[in-house]
């Protein structure tokens, strides 16, 4: 078995590209393109309060179920993906449930920034019930993408 | 050459170390965000090497390097519209005749975006952010 200790990776070729080998051997990648960017886990509900994160500065709760999330080191663009998810309370008669971005009546995005991403958890209509926005416990966001 | 390293961990000044098997495993193999109105365009993307626009919210995104099986981990985002019809807009696997094996292959995905009205109605539609990513073992 072999070990590497160090804090840096750095490509010799280019500073941004350290390639890896891929699980069949086939091919090559690069590292800095697959990894995860930033993630957060926060409580949406009451006081707001992070769990845990990845390159997230602060989550600011707007009003029910509606949050800003902003970055520590931003990307290069707004070009990036998110990814959210939130759960479904299954004993309510809600429908679906999901942390989803905000977006205007145009379908523009809200908000989404080099360094900021508005979401919006709600929960979906029902037989019984109009869709509507929630503060949900779990709040689950992550962000592929190149940093700047 | 630019330099190989081959090691099975790393680890940092501080002692916290990590398997490169892990690293290899763990980082994502495809990315995407990308404009599905009008002409399909990709704003940027890890590991894609063409967008296909089937028709209104029916896309193509294939691969560079091909997955090393079908088992991998797909997700899309959803957005949900402030307008007040409680609109989902939602990227997800397609799975019409011919199920998933028609539409995930290793060397491509093949995914609809619908929206769903408040009875909870699909209907596809061209959306012009979207998002999505693949996690899984490259060939």
């Amino acid at each position: 078995m072999s070990e590497i200790i160090t804090n840096k990776l750095t490509g010799k070729t280019a500073a941004g590209n350290v390639t890896i080998t891929s699980e069949g051997g086939a091919a090559t990648m690069q590292l800095q393109q697959g990894v995860i960017k930033a993630w957060v886990n926060f409580n949406g509900r009451d006081t707001l309060a992070v769990q845990d994160s990845l390159n997230y500065t602060s989550v600011t709760d707007n009003q029910t179920g509606d949050y800003t999330s902003a970055y520590t080191n931003n990307f290069g663009s707004s070009n990036y993906t998110a990814v959210t998810s939130s759960f479904t309370e299954h004993n309510n008669g809600r429908g679906s449930f999901n942390l989803c971005i905000r977006i205007e009546s145009d379908n523009s995005i809200t908000l989404q920034s080099s360094s900021q991403l508005r979401t919006v958890a709600v929960y979906g209509a029902s037989s019984s019930s109009n869709g509507g926005e929630y503060d949900p416990i779990p709040c689950y966001i992550n962000h592929a993408g190149d940093l700047a | 050459m630019a330099g190989k390293i081959v090691a099975d961990t790393l680890e940092t000044g501080a002692g916290a170390d990590i398997a490169t098997s892990h690293i290899v495993n763990g980082t994502a193999k495809f990315w995407v965000n990308f404009n599905g109105t009008g002409t399909p365009a990709t704003n940027d993307s890890h590991n894609q090497s063409s967008l296909t626009d089937n028709g209104t919210g029916d896309f193509t995104h294939s691969y560079t390097s091909s997955m090393g099986n079908v088992n991998y981990f797909s997700v899309g985002q959803g957005y949900y519209n402030t307008g007040g019809n409680s609109a989902l807009i939602q990227w997800t696997l397609k799975n019409a005749t011919g199920g998933l094996a028609s539409y995930l292959l290793t060397s491509s995905i093949r995914v609809d975006v619908v929206y769903l009205d408040a009875n909870q109605n699909r209907t596809n539609y061209d959306y012009t952010g979207n998002w999505g990513s693949v996690t899984g073992d490259l060939a």
